[in-house]
C-alpha cells in the first residue's frame, strides 16, 4: 500500500517536472507557440529531422541556447539548494540552517564583488572571472569556518553555526566597505539576488556535475542522517561516525553550493523553505525527503525564473522571487498544520 | 566465564575536574550489575566513556578483548547498545523507524533494510510489546511505552552488552518495574550483559546480580546486593540516616531512609524504657532513638515486629522466646531496665496472658509512667490486665497522653 503509494507519487512527480520545463520554454516575451517550442526541443535532443520550415530560425536559437539551457539550470540550481538544506538542517538539527548559514553566500559575494570591481577579464571553461572569483571565496569562507570551530578532532555544531555567523558578517561588511568605492554599485547588488539571465550550456555544464555528485554523496548518508536527527550522542551509539559524517557533508554541500552560486548569485530562500515543505508531505525520512527536495527545489526555481523573467518587461532578480511566493506559501503551509511537530 | 568489560585505571576527567578516578571494573558475560551511588559521582560519566562518547584521561577499556580506542563506531554500535534516561525527538518518527534504526551498525551503506532487518525489529518489538503501536510517532507515545520502543532498538541492535543509564527515572513505578523486568528477561534468556546505572537502591538490589557503589569517581563497594547493601557503605556515600532491612517479601536486602536533616533540640541523658509490642511501638522506638533518648524496651517476644525493629536500630530489648509467656527471668530483667530508667512509656499495646507480666512489672517502678490513652478492646484477659491497671494509677500513678507526640512535648519542657 506503503509502497504503490510511493511509487504513484514518483510518477506524478516526474510527470510534474517534465511539464514545468516544458512550460517555462513555451513563456517568454518572444512569440513562439507551444507546439513549436516542443518541436523544436524534441528535434534537437532526438536528432530527429522533423520539417522546421514554419519556425524561424531565431526561434531555435531563442529556445535552444537560451529558455532551454536556463530552465535546466534553474532545475538543478534548485534542486542543489534544496538538498544542501535538507543536509544543514539535519546535521545541525536546526530548522533555521540554509546553505548559506555557514558564510558560503558572504564568501560568494565577495569573490564576485571582486570580480566586479576590479573588472578582470579572464575565464575558463567558458566561465567568467567573477563566477570563478565566487566560487573561490564560497570554498574558502566554508575552509575557513571550519577550521575556525575545529576543536582537536571535533567540530562542535553550535561553534561551527557562531563561526560561520561571524565570519558571514565580516565578509559582508568588507563587501559594503567595497561597494562605497564601486562604480558598479547597482551590478554587485543584482548579483546578490541571483540571476538566470543569460546563463547558457557553459553554466548549466559548471553546476551539473556538481549537483549529481552532490545528490549521490548526500543520498547515500540518507540512513545515518535519520538517526543524526536524534542528535549526536545517539547517533555514535548507533553506530554513526558522526565527525566524519559532518565532514562529508560539510565539503559536498559547500562545493554544490558554491557551484550553484557562483553562476547565478546568492537565491535566499529555496534552500531554507523547500526542505520544510517536503517535510510536511514526507516526514523526516532522509530517503524520501532528498530526492523530494531535490525535484520540488528544482521545480519551484523553474517556476520562479519563468516569472522573474516574464512578469513584466524588465527582468526581475530571482531571489526577489523566490521570497515574494515562497514566503506566503510557506507560511501558509506552517498555519494549515496544526500538529506541531518537525 | 570470560570478561566481556574490562575497565582498567580508568579516570575521565571533564577540563581539570576529575570525575572518574582509577576506576577497576570487571564483567563478566551474562553479569546483571548495577551502578548506584549520589548523584554527580560519574556514573553517567562511565556511560559515556565506555560508548567513546567522552574521551578517557588515562587508562584502558576493554571491549570482548579489543581496546576500546581500536574499535570503530560502528563495531563498537555491534558490541554496546545503550538506553538513556529518556530520550524524545521532534521529529515525526514512527516507532517502528526508531527500532529500526538499531540496525543501523548491522547494514552496509546506502542498503535498503533487508527482510531479515525486518524480522529482527519484529522480534524485537514483540518481546518488548511495542509492536501494537509500531505505526504511532514516537514523540506522541508515553514515557513508558517509549522506554520500551528504547529497549526494542537496543534489542534490535543484536549486542552481547547492553548499558542503561538511569533507564526509569521518569517513569511511575509501575513503569519502573516493567523495563527492569524486560531487562531483566534479556539478562536470563538471552544472556545479555547488563551494566544499569540505577537511583533506585532497592530496584537495583532487587535485579542485580552484583553492585558497584560509587562515589566521587571512586568504588566504594563492589559485590553482591546483600553485601554492599550495607549502611556502613551506604551510610557514608549518602550522608543520611537509614534503616537496612531484609524484605521478606523479595528476600534482598532494603533500604528505609529516615532523614537527611538531623532534628537539632536533642534531648540528652534520658533514659526511656518503652513497653510495647506488636508493633505498635515502631515508629515510637525510632523516634526515641532519633531524637537522642536513651531507649530500652520491655520484654518482647522473639520476632515480634517491634522486636525486630530493636534489632535494626540497635536498640536494647529484654526478649523471651516467640509466642511465649513472659518467662521469669526476663521478667526480673525488664523489672531492672525499669529502675534502671528515668521514666516508662507505654504504648497503646493490648494485654493478654502472653504480656500481663510486662504490667505487673510497672509495680516496681518508681520513676514517672506515661501512658498512652487505649481505645477500644485491649483487655483479652478478662478483666485481670484492667485490675492491674486501676493498681498501678492507684500506687504508681500514671500519665495519660493522646499520642506520642504529646510525651516528646512533655520530655522537652520537661528539659
Amino acid at each position: 500500500m506503503k509502497k504503490l503509494f510511493n511509487k504513484k507519487l514518483a510518477v506524478l512527480v516526474s510527470v510534474l517536472c517534465l511539464c514545468t520545463v516544458l512550460f517555462s520554454v513555451a513563456v517568454g516575451v518572444a512569440d513562439i507557440s507551444f507546439v513549436q517550442a516542443i518541436k523544436i526541443l524534441l528535434n534537437k535532443m532526438l536528432f530527429l529531422d522533423l520539417n522546421m520550415d514554419d519556425v524561424k530560425s531565431s526561434s531555435v536559437a531563442i529556445i535552444w541556447l537560451i529558455r532551454f539551457p536556463r530552465a535546466l539550470l534553474a532545475f538543478f540550481v534548485g534542486g542543489s539548494l534544496a538538498i544542501c538544506g535538507v543536509s544543514y538542517q539535519s546535521i545541525f538539527k536546526n530548522p533555521m540552517a540554509d546553505p548559506y548559514i555557514l558564510g558560503v553566500s558572504s564568501g560568494a559575494a565577495l569573490g564576485a564583488t571582486v570580480g566586479i570591481v576590479s573588472k578582470l577579464e579572464f575565464s575558463l571553461f567558458g566561465l567568467n572571472a567573477i563566477s570563478i572569483l565566487a566560487f573561490v571565496g564560497a570554498t574558502g569562507s566554508l575552509f575557513l569556518v571550519y577550521n575556525i570551530s575545529k576543536v582537536g578532532k571535533k567540530v562542535p555544531v553550535n561553534t561551527l553555526l557562531l563561526s560561520g555567523i561571524a565570519i558571514g558578517q565580516f565578509l559582508s561588511a568588507a563587501i559594503s566597505l567595497m561597494m562605497v568605492f564601486a562604480n558598479d554599485l547597482h551590478r554587485i547588488i543584482f548579483w546578490t539576488m541571483g540571476s538566470f539571465n543569460a546563463r547558457s550550456w557553459n553554466q548549466l555544464m559548471m553546476v551539473v556535475p556538481y549537483a549529481l555528485i552532490g545528490f549521490a554523496v548526500i543520498f547515500s548518508t540518507q540512513r545515518e542522517m535519520d538517526i543524526m536527527l536524534l542528535g549526536e550522542d545517539t547517533a555514535a551509539q548507533l553506530g554513526v561516525d558522526t565527525e566524519k559524517l559532518k565532514r562529508k557533508i560539510l565539503i559536498t554541500t559547500a562545493l554544490v553550493t558554491a557551484a550553484a552560486v557562483s553562476v547565478t548569485g546568492i537565491i535566499g530562500f529555496v534552500g531554507l523553505i523547500i526542505p520544510h515543505i517536503v517535510r510536511i508531505f514526507t516526514g523526516p525520512k532522509h530517503i524520501y525527503l532528498i530526492p523530494y527536495s531535490f525535484v520540488a527545489g528544482g521545480i519551484f526555481m523553474i517556476l520562479c525564473d519563468t516569472l522573474a523573467r516574464s512578469m513584466i518587461n524588465q527582468e526581475i532578480p530571482v531571489g526577489i522571487i523566490t521570497a515574494l511566493f515562497g514566503g506566503p506559501f510557506f507560511v501558509y503551509l506552517l498555519r494549515q498544520r496544526k500538529t506541531g511537530g518537525l | 566465564m570470560t570478561s566481556q568489560l574490562i575497565l582498567e585505571n580508568i579516570t575521565v576527567a571533564y577540563g581539570e575536574k576529575t570525575v572518574l578516578e582509577n576506576l577497576n571494573i570487571n564483567i563478566d558475560e551474562g553479569e546483571f550489575v548495577g551502578i548506584i551511588g549520589p548523584n554527580g559521582t560519574g556514573k553517567s560519566t562511565l556511560i559515556k566513556a565506555i560508548t567513546d562518547i567522552i574521551e578517557v584521561k588515562d587508562g584502558n577499556i576493554i571491549l570482548n578483548g579489543k581496546n576500546n580506542v581500536k574499535i570503530g563506531r560502528k563495531e563498537r554500535a555491534r558490541l554496546v547498545a545503550v538506553v538513556p534516561q529518556e530520550f524524545n525527538t521532534d521529529f515525526e518518527f514512527k516507532a517502528f523507524d526508531i527500532v529500526m534504526m538499531g540496525r543501523n551498525p548491522h547494514v552496509g551503506k546506502g542498503r535498503k533494510d533487508s527482510l531479515r532487518d525486518y524480522d529482527i525489529v519484529y522480534e524485537a518489538m514483540i518481546m518488548t510489546n511495542t509492536w501494537q503501536f509500531k505505526e504511532r510517532y514516537f514523540n506522541q507515545l508515553s514515557g513508558g511505552e517509549r522506554q520500551r520502543v528504547i529497549i526494542a532498538r537496543a534489542i534490535a541492535q543484536q549486542t552481547r552488552i547492553i548499558l542503561l543509564d538511569e533507564p526509569t527515572s521518569h517513569l511511575d513505578i509501575h513503569h519502573q518495574l516493567e523495563v527492569l523486568e524486560l531487562v531483566k528477561m534479556l539478562n536470563k534468556k538471552k544472556k545479555t550483559t547488563i551494566l544499569a546505572v540505577l537511583h533506585d537502591i532497592n530496584m537495583a538490589a532487587r535485579f542485580s546480580d552484583r553492585l558497584i557503589l560509587l562515589n566521587d569517581g571512586k568504588i566504594m563497594a563492589d559485590g553482591s546486593p546483600d553485601k554492599v547493601v550495607d549502611e556502613k557503605f551506604l551510610g557514608k556515600v549518602y550522608e543520611m540516616e537509614m534503616v537496612i532491612r531484609k524484605n521478606k517479601m523479595l528476600s534482598t536486602k532494603e533500604v528505609v531512609p529516615i532523614r537527611v536533616i538531623k532534628s537539632k533540640a536533642k534531648i540528652k541523658s534520658t533514659h526511656v524504657h518503652v513497653i510495647c509490642g506488636g508493633g505498635s511501638g515502631e515508629q515510637i522506638l525510632e523516634s526515641l532513638k532519633s531524637n537522642g533518648f536513651e531507649v530500652s524496651c520491655g520484654v518482647l517476644n522473639k520476632g515480634d515486629s517491634d522486636w525486630e525493629i530493636c534489632k535494626m536500630i540497635d536498640i536494647y530489648c529484654v526478649e523471651c522466646k516467640p509466642f511465649s509467656e513472659i518467662d521469669q527471668g526476663s521478667h526480673l530483667k525488664n523489672i531492672e531496665m525499669i529502675k534502671k530508667s528515668d521514666c516508662i512509656l507505654v504504648t497503646d499495646v493490648p494485654f493478654g496472658l502472653g504480656n500481663l507480666k510486662n504490667l505487673e512489672a510497672l509495680l516496681e517502678s518508681d520513676n514517672p509512667i506515661y501512658m498512652i490513652k487505649r481505645q477500644g478492646q485491649f483487655d483479652y484477659t478478662e478483666g485481670i490486665a484492667e485490675e492491674l491497671l486501676n493498681k498501678i494509677e492507684k500506687f504508681k500513678g500514671i500519665n495519660y497522653i493522646k499520642g506520642y507526640q504529646e510525651f516528646l512535648d512533655a520530655m522537652k519542657k520537661g528539659e
